[in-house]
């Protein structure tokens, strides 16, 4: 085993965190904080458990909420922090995002995903992984939903089938690396995700329950194995 | 020095109203024939109270309130204050987190259990006193300072929350996402 471990080749891990801020999602914010220092050090006794050496990981966050009820507070991104030389800055960012707003149930979680999708991934390694992590306790609305109000941005896809270009497939790949890409969601079976689970490739859906408010019922170690699992 | 008294101002605004609602319970809850009942009187079964008040009462019975119940309604007050104080310390020590915000929130409306009770008492079903029966200070005063401790807290949580997302989005670890 630690020969075979020693001669492995190592992953260049990006991870991107798209959160659904909104009120109801203080249980997941509340794990996420909680563990924010610990991360990487819990990542790396997993991923090594599986004879699986990571060489770098890098976290980023995009926390999304409602365009036409939380105006400027919709979307909140950031850069990657690499880990563990920045599980600080990854701990006071985290910390900085508060469950709340939201107005109707549906959230802008695909225009998060497209955020996602654009992230500046690491292009290194061979062995590389970018893995999109979605965490909502409710569907989606449309794309272009809130593009109505002042604060929408330019250039988000005008639908989901621009969406899943960007995604791509294996036919007619997207802008993110075919090879690399998971998307990994935690949410309940319901419009925008499940028309996702159900179109895209190198997608895992772990369905919750939709009576599960704020995904209190996902335990922490659920899902850094599904993390784990998905590289 | 004023710095640290604003930033623990709200604590002790907090924990000085629970003491003023604690200490108006020794004021007039009820009056009734001209005179005023404390919450002494009220647990300690204050015979003129039951015999000339209580028990002189000729409306519907929605709740039989006796000594008894008055001294549960206290233990659920106390724990409810006991609740809130907890919370209140917790939130002042630790980063803020929802289940303390929820402790010290829950605690404080628990609080206001009895005077709600109190009012209910006086204001649905007052004219079944042959004596009247008509609300001391104790039940204003009461509720205006939970009211205040509440505010209190809320206002807090909020600052926090505010000050938080300033400080990272000023280090540049996060901010409003722009133009795909």
């Amino acid at each position: 085993m630690g020969s075979n471990y020693r001669n492995r080749m190592a992953y260049e891990v990006d991870l991107v965190f798209c959160i659904d801020a909104t009120m109801s999602m203080d249980p997941i914010l509340d794990k996420v904080k909680k563990n924010a220092l610990n991360f990487y050090q819990d990542f790396q006794n997993i991923m090594s458990g599986k004879g699986k050496k990571v060489n770098q990981l890098r976290i980023r966050v995009v926390a999304f909420r409602d365009y036409t009820y939380d105006s400027d507070k919709a979307m909140m991104v950031t850069n990657f922090f690499k880990l563990p030389e920045r599980a600080k800055d990854f701990e006071t960012c985290i910390k900085s995002i508060f469950p709340e707003g939201g107005g109707d149930d549906p959230e802008d979680g695909l225009e998060a995903l497209a955020y996602a999708i654009k992230s500046e991934w690491c292009n290194g390694s061979a062995k590389k992984r970018h893995v999109i992590v979605v965490w909502s306790d409710d569907g989606t609305h449309e794309l272009g939903f809130g593009s109505t109000e002042v604060n929408y941005p330019k250039n988000m896809p005008k639908d989901l089938n621009e969406l899943t270009k960007w995604w791509g497939s294996k036919q007619a790949p997207g802008l993110m690396d075919e090879n690399a890409k998971r998307l990994l969601i935690f949410a309940p079976d319901k419009p925008g995700w499940n028309i996702i689970r159900d179109n895209w490739n190198n997608v895992i859906h772990a369905v919750t329950d939709e009576t599960d408010i704020g995904l209190s019922s996902v335990e922490y170690t659920e899902i850094l194995d599904a993390i784990c699992n998905s590289i | 020095m004023n710095k640290k008294l604003n930033e623990k101002g709200w604590f002790y605004l907090s924990i000085g109203c629970i003491l003023i609602s604690l200490l108006s319970l020794f004021l007039p809850i009820f009056q009734s024939y001209g005179i005023s009942f404390n919450i002494i009187d009220l647990i300690s079964g204050n015979s003129y109270f039951a015999h000339n008040v209580i028990g002189a009462y000729t409306g519907p019975v929605i709740w039989n309130i006796t000594s008894d119940t008055v001294a549960v309604l206290a233990i659920v007050a106390i724990v409810a204050l006991v609740c809130a104080i907890v919370g209140l310390i917790t939130l002042r020590a630790q980063y803020p987190n929802t289940k303390n915000f929820i402790l010290t929130i829950t605690g404080l409306i628990g609080v206001l259990i009895p005077s709600v009770t109190a009012i209910i008492c006086v204001v649905g079903l007052g004219q079944y006193y042959p004596g009247g029966l008509s609300l001391g200070i104790a039940p204003i005063i009461s509720p205006i300072a939970i009211i205040v401790s509440i505010g209190a807290v809320v206002r807090r949580k909020n600052k926090v929350a505010e000050e938080l997302h300033k400080k990272a989005e000023e280090k540049g670890l996060i901010w409003k996402a722009g133009d795909l």
